[in-house]
């Protein structure tokens, strides 16, 4: 792969990612090549000043330890690639953290209320732990912030829409445009890019731009995943707070907590599980998958005006090949002259991370210099 | 045999009196301003024999408004219903077809009247009153979701906990089942293949509900629109396919209220929320006059309008796999050569090829609109509803 250049040729560096989750702080450090994490951990907790403080003390350690176990000795930390879930119409693209794009995070509070303000505490402890380090945030969203208007807006009265920031984004952006470049240099140009995560999502990627995705406000539209609901009559929303009697926030955790594979099952499985099964086993969680997948499919064609070949990409590889086998029996998919041709990205999102991190934190060591 | 047809609209009732078989027209018209009394007057509007009447009368609810059209039929001479057809808009999993209306229907169709507060109420209590006022006239029930109710479970379920769906009966019902089951028919009819052995995608576009049938060997495989008439395309006033965040969001800032929600959802979304100047998509997809504040705007309506049929377009294409045609129907389908072309262009991937000259002629329905060598014919048909009650009425009751 082109990734495994060395990160420097003359001294040794190494580069850690943060993916900050529902449950846990993922970290990932990075020594000298681009290739594989030398070390890579889960923080069970992390949220809160003290919990965040002590989980970037044993982040620090085990950056001594990989230094350490290399055999260079002074291994400097270049850069901090944080992986952020949300960024809005704010955030196109990667960047270094700065007092104004600080400014601009605190904007997004309202959109994401989950994710800033943990962020947030997560970069301040960061400053206190690595002074001087670059931090780079690169954007889920980011792919997504550019949908055409006809794909992004909800059919709702455009001021009402625009004060709650009702529109339709993506979630999966950095693996979409990572399987998107991998198919693509195979001459691919309308590609149908599936991300097998536990939200699982699907797009239609036209000569580089994401033109249709399944996900909207947040990623719970579209797709069901292993425990979201995907899409629902709008109408049932008003159905469950009358019969049931229950608020807001319990429906949120009703379509975020319980739904999906969970509520289709009554067992927590994963995407990979649920293709594995024996066919008897999990029939209708499976049909349902299968057929929403075929629609967001026919969707795609519709939206490109046919499909090159399809891009899978995320956690979940048994379930994204099993469903890519199954869309191409389908009519659709056999009807096509060129047979549609399937790729899988490999590369963990880690990865795609520390690469973005490594870019920028030198080009604004260059901008530095100069 | 005589039946007359009853559509009931919150605060309208439309009246159809049909011969049949033979599906001669004897009368028909529309009582308007059932209810309440409004600023205007409640009127029928009436007409038989190619003449128009318009009679001012007080309807403070539909049972009345009911005796008012007996009266006018019998009045100007029309000969006496034999049968009564209601249109009811929903069903629920009790009726998956035409059903008379006898004590334990009536019972059932009472018992189901929350799945579709808004539409069932005024139906079920006019079957009601009819009974009590013509106990000897036979009344039959045509319902929206009946013909949907083959969609099969990977269609028709939600990824909610099954405890829960089943509770509450919680599933894809779909809607304007009438509709397009007539125009499949039609369709089937005029390429002059079996029922048994016809594919395809029927778009109902109405100026006020939209929605697509998925259609395999005659039967009803998926439907647009969801648990209620709100899922789905855009609508004029209703705003489709919504993420349950944004409701939730929605709801909170309702405060928790629900009516509310249900009114800005139904009311002031879809093509009126989004244009700002009408609900009525013909008026956005107009030229602009060169005033206009803001074109933008107006441009973006008829974009996410457009976009969102020709994705679900594909999606039911995908879903039938390999289907005969492609049918528009109702007042946009029938009327604007524009969206069918919209939809229809650059869908060669699927084996669409529409002939756009041919498309933008003026047309004597049914007609196909497709080119010679399209794979799918893509055919213009009318629909009539209320035809459609009148057969399925005749089609239900023993013979006379």
């Amino acid at each position: 792969m082109k990734n495994n250049k060395p990160l420097e040729q003359e001294t040794s560096m190494q580069l850690l990612t943060l993916v900050p989750g529902h449950e846990a702080l993922r970290y990932a450090i990075f020594t000298d090549r681009l290739t594989r994490p030398n070390n890579a951990g889960v923080i069970r907790d992390y949220r809160g000043a003290m919990a965040c403080h002590l989980a970037l003390l044993k982040i620090r350690k085990a950056l001594q330890a990989a230094a350490q176990t290399n055999r260079k000795t002074a291994a400097a930390l270049v850069a901090i690639g944080i992986r952020v879930p949300f960024g809005g119409t704010e955030f196109h693209g990667p960047v270094v953290v700065d007092a104004d794009v600080l400014r601009r995070l605190e904007t997004l509070t309202s959109a994401a209320p989950l994710h800033i303000p943990v962020l947030l505490e997560l970069l301040q402890q960061c400053d206190t732990q690595f002074p001087d380090v670059p931090q780079v945030l690169v954007f889920d969203t980011a792919f997504f912030a550019d949908l055409p208007a006809r794909e992004y807006l909800y059919a709702l009265d455009t001021d009402l829409a625009r004060a709650h920031g009702l529109r339709r984004f993506g979630y999966c952006g950095l693996l979409h445009a990572a399987a998107w470049q991998h198919a693509a240099r195979t001459g691919a140009t309308r590609i149908l890019s599936l991300c097998l995560e536990p939200q699982m999502e699907l797009a239609a990627i036209h000569g580089g731009r994401p033109v249709y995705v399944t996900s909207g406000v947040t990623p719970i539209e579209g797709l069901p995943g292993q425990t979201t609901c995907g899409d629902l009559d709008p109408g049932l929303v008003m159905l469950l707070a009358e019969e049931l009697h229950w608020g807001p926030e319990r429906l949120n955790t009703l379509f975020t907590r319980e739904s999906g594979l969970k509520g289709l099952t009554g067992r927590v499985i994963t995407f990979d599980e649920l293709f594995d099964a024996p066919k008897n086993k999990y029939t209708l969680a499976r049909d349902v998958i299968r057929y929403r997948l075929l629609q967001a499919s026919g969707m795609a064609f519709a939206a490109m005006g046919g499909i090159d070949a399809i891009a899978l990409s995320g956690r979940y590889p048994a379930a994204g090949r099993a469903s890519a086998a199954w869309l191409k029996q389908q009519t659709v998919f056999q009807r096509q002259c060129q047979p549609v041709a399937v790729h899988y990205l490999r590369t963990p999102v880690e990865f795609l991370v520390a690469e973005q991190a490594l870019l920028l934190a030198r080009a604004a060591a260059c901008r530095a210099a100069a | 045999m005589n039946v007359l047809v009853l559509n009931c609209g919150s605060s309208s009732l439309k009246y159809r009196l049909l011969a049949l078989p033979g599906d001669r027209e004897l009368a028909g018209g529309e009582a308007q301003r059932v209810g309440p009394r409004t600023a205007e007057p409640s009127r029928i509007l009436h007409h038989a024999d190619g003449q128009q009447t318009v009679h001012t009368v007080e309807m403070p609810d539909h049972a009345i408004a009911f005796d008012e059209i007996m009266r006018l039929l019998a009045h100007t001479g029309a000969p006496r219903p034999n049968a009564l057809g209601h249109r009811l808009v929903h069903g629920g999993t009790r009726f998956s077809g035409p059903t008379i209306m006898d004590d334990d229907a009536l019972r059932d169709l009472q018992a189901i009247q929350k799945l579709a507060p808004l539409h069932n109420p005024p139906a079920t209590a006019l079957i009601a009153a009819c009974r009590e006022r013509y106990p000897d006239l036979p009344q039959v029930a045509v319902f929206d979701t009946a013909f949907h109710a083959t969609i099969p479970a990977c269609a028709a379920t939600y990824a909610l906990p099954r405890k829960l769906t089943a509770k509450l009966g919680i599933r894809k019902y779909g809607f304007h089942g009438t509709s397009h089951q007539y125009v499949v028919e039609e369709a089937a009819r005029f390429l002059k293949k079996p029922l048994a052995k016809f594919s395809a995608v029927s778009c109902h576009l109405g100026s006020g509900g939209a929605s697509l049938c998925a259609v395999v060997d005659g039967r009803s495989v998926d439907n647009t629109m969801g648990f209620s008439p709100l899922q789905g395309l855009v609508m004029s006033t209703r705003c489709g396919d919504l993420d349950s965040t944004s409701a939730l969001r929605l709801l909170i800032a309702a405060r928790g209220d629900t009516d509310a929600l249900e009114k800005t959802l139904n009311k002031s979304s879809g093509v009126l929320g989004l244009s700002g100047i009408s609900g009525d998509i013909r008026d956005v997809l107009a030229a602009p006059a060169p005033d206009e504040t803001d074109p933008a705007r107006r441009h973006a309506t008829s974009q996410v309008y457009l976009w969102r049929l020709r994705k679900y377009l594909g999606a039911y294409l995908a879903t039938v796999g390999d289907a005969d045609a492609i049918i528009f129907t109702d007042t946009i389908g029938e009327t604007m050569p524009g969206v069918r072309a919209a939809v229809c262009a650059d869908m060669d991937c699927f084996g669409v090829r529409m002939d756009f000259q041919h498309n933008a002629a003026p047309l004597s329905l049914p007609c196909d609109v497709a080119t010679m060598d399209s794979d799918i014919r893509i055919l213009v048909v009318a629909t009539n509803e209320e035809l459609a009650i009148g057969r399925q009425t005749y089609a239900t009751l023993p013979p006379p």
